[in-house]
Order: C-alpha cells, then structure tokens, then sequence
C-alpha cells in the first residue's frame, strides 16, 4: 500500500491534468475588415416644372419661381474633403437663369449658383468632410426677362457630382 | 506426494485407510514398518484420489479491466480566413453606417462533460470599424445575443450539455463613412469552457 500510494498520488494528478489542459479547447480563425474609398450621392427625384407665369408691369424681369421640394443626400469617407458640383445638359438661351442652391452640414455650400450656362459643372458645396448627409434640401429658382420670350418647353437635365 | 501426505495425515489421525482404484477394488493395505508402525502401501494402480485433479481441469481466473473515459472537449472552425469587404455597393447615400456580412463559418464542437459554453474574442484591442458575430441556429445550446468583438471573451453559445453540434457563425462588419477608410485584421478565437 505504501508503494501504490505515490503512484496512485502520481496517476490522480496526470489526470487533473489532463482534465484541466484540455477543460478549455480553443479554435482561432483569421477575419478581416476592408474598408474602401467610397462616395455616393443621390437625389429626392425631379422638381416641379419651374413656371413662370406674371411678372410685375414696367419690370424687365419676370417674377421668379422658386422649387425647394426636392432633396439630395450624400456619403463619402475619404479622408481629404470632397465637393459637390453642378452642371446643366444644355445652356440656357439668353434671358433664361436657373440658380440652384444646396444646404449642407457637412460642407460648405456655395449659397445660390446660376448653373443657366453650367455645361462645365460649377461647385455648389465645397469642404465636405468625411460622413454623410441626409435629405438636404436643393432651391432652384428659375427666372426670365420680358425680352426673352416665351419658353415653351425647357427640360434641362442637372447633374449632380461628388467628387476631390 | 499429495497421496503419501494424505495417508500419513489419515495414518495420524487413525482414520482408516481404505482406498479403491478404478475398478472398486480395494487396493491399499496396512503394513507395519521396521519399526513396527502402521505404513499404507498404494500400490501402482491409478486411484481415485486423482478425482479432485479431474474436476481441477476446469479452473476459473479473474482480473479487473479498468476503462477511462477523460473528459473530451472539442471545437472546431471550418474555414481559417473569412474577409469582409465594404465597397459601398448597394449603399444608400446619406447613411453614415456601411455594413457587410459573411456566413461562411461553421463552428462544431463535441464535449462529454455537461453544461459547457463558448466565447469569442479578438485580439485586436483598437479596430477602426466594429465586428460583430453571432451563432445562427445551433444544433445543441442557445445562442447569446450578436456580439460585438473585443479582447473579452463574450459568450456566443451558451447551456451546450454533453454533446456534439455545430452552429452557422454570421460576422458582420460595420463602418461608418466618417470613420473612413482603412483595414481591420482581427485573429479571433472560439473557446469552449465550463459554464
């Protein structure tokens, strides 16, 4: 008995062992998180049609309409600001402005831009920074001279761009 | 030798000896030796003293099988490296929060010890973006609530008795675009342990 006694001592003591190395049982596994530049921009939908229809007698120009239902929103998470620049498909004739004018929290915006001629896009907010911005209202005014004439139909196409 | 001790034990006691071979003949007799004591002589034959030998070739013997079974624990992962990626598909302008997930993983485990659990944690101590996991469906236990990784473990699967299952592992990742650009490297480790 005095001989089995370590022995036994020696045995309960691997097998504690053995239980304690393998109570925690443990598996890694590698997974990662990649982050690209990314920027995207969006609007509400179109504005109402921009009618101008009375004017103020004796005034070359003709009272002004505005539109202010429509929104855009953006996202971008470069780390160097961005701006958002506007550009018209096709001029406007002479006697015909469209302004537009952008809100922001994360930039800076331009206030109210004649984009009539932007066929170059024109910044209209600069300074944005990294994040995002949601639902920010777009203002176009429209405005025309009695000497323009009549525009019976102006559909113009204004495209709004993200970018350094 | 057996027989001669026999007789000499019977001799001592004055029992007397009668002993018969296999036929029933009687075949011992007592003699007298010089010095006048009383001496049995079995002569050749085979005797039925050989009996006991005959009922000895069918012996018996025992030993003791001991049989261990040691606590068996298990855990398993099926795919070494998962990559998530956040490519601004399918993101909606305006949002600040970008995500993307992967179900590739399946966890398996097996343990013979009851009411066991298994926690997640990265060792990555300052991730840009946030990475989060959660058990999808597990054969045995109960999954926790989606985690979000960090260098404390977190329970992931929870109450698991004695058993063997496996579970779908959902990771997602989550950045937010004023958070940037950049890459997250989390080595991730399961353990399965006492509850």
């Amino acid at each position: 008995m005095k001989k089995i006694t370590p022995l036994f001592a020696l045995a309960a003591f691997c097998a504690f062992s053995f239980q304690t190395v393998f109570a925690q049982v443990t598996a890694t596994q590698t997974v990662t998180l990649a982050v690209s530049s990314i920027q995207k921009i969006s609007v509400s939908g179109n504005p109402a049609p921009l009618i101008i229809g009375t004017g103020v007698a004796g005034t070359e120009g003709l009272t002004s309409v505005t539109d202010a239902t429509t929104t855009y929103s953006e996202t971008h998470n470069n780390a160097l600001p961005m701006k958002i620049t506007a550009g018209i498909d096709v001029a406007l004739a002479a006697g015909y402005t469209l302004q537009i004018n952008l809100a922001s929290t994360k930039g800076t915006s331009s206030g109210v831009v004649d984009i009539s001629n932007a066929t170059t896009a024109v910044s209209v907010v600069t300074a944005i920074a990294k994040g995002s911005d949601n639902a920010k209202a777009i203002t176009y005014t429209f405005s025309a001279t009695a000497t323009a004439g009549v525009l019976i139909s102006g559909t113009k196409t204004v495209t709004l761009t993200i970018t350094t | 030798m057996n027989t001669r001790n026999s007789n000499a034990a019977t001799r001592q006691r004055g029992f007397p000896a009668i002993l018969v071979n296999a036929v029933g003949r009687r075949v011992t007799s007592v003699e007298r030796n010089a010095s006048g004591k009383k001496v049995f002589n079995l002569g050749g034959s085979l005797i039925l003293l050989l009996l006991p030998s005959i009922l000895l070739s069918q012996v018996t013997a025992h030993h003791t099988v001991t049989v261990v079974v040691q606590t068996i624990t298990l855990l398993q992962i099926n795919v070494g490296t998962v990559a998530l990626n956040i490519t601004g598909a399918g993101l909606i302008a305006g949002q600040n929060q970008m995500t993307a997930t992967d179900q590739s993983t399946t966890i398996s485990w097996g343990t013979n010890s009851s009411l066991k659990k298994i926690t997640v944690k990265t060792n990555l101590a300052a991730p840009i973006f946030t990475m989060q996991v959660i058990a999808l469906n597990p054969t045995v236990g109960t999954a926790a609530a989606q985690v979000t990784l960090s260098t404390v473990a977190s329970d992931l699967i929870i109450n698991i008795g004695r058993s063997s299952g496996s579970s779908s592992l959902q990771y997602t990742g989550v950045a937010l675009a004023s958070q940037g650009i950049g890459k997250d490297t989390h080595s991730i480790t399961y353990t399965i342990q006492t509850q």
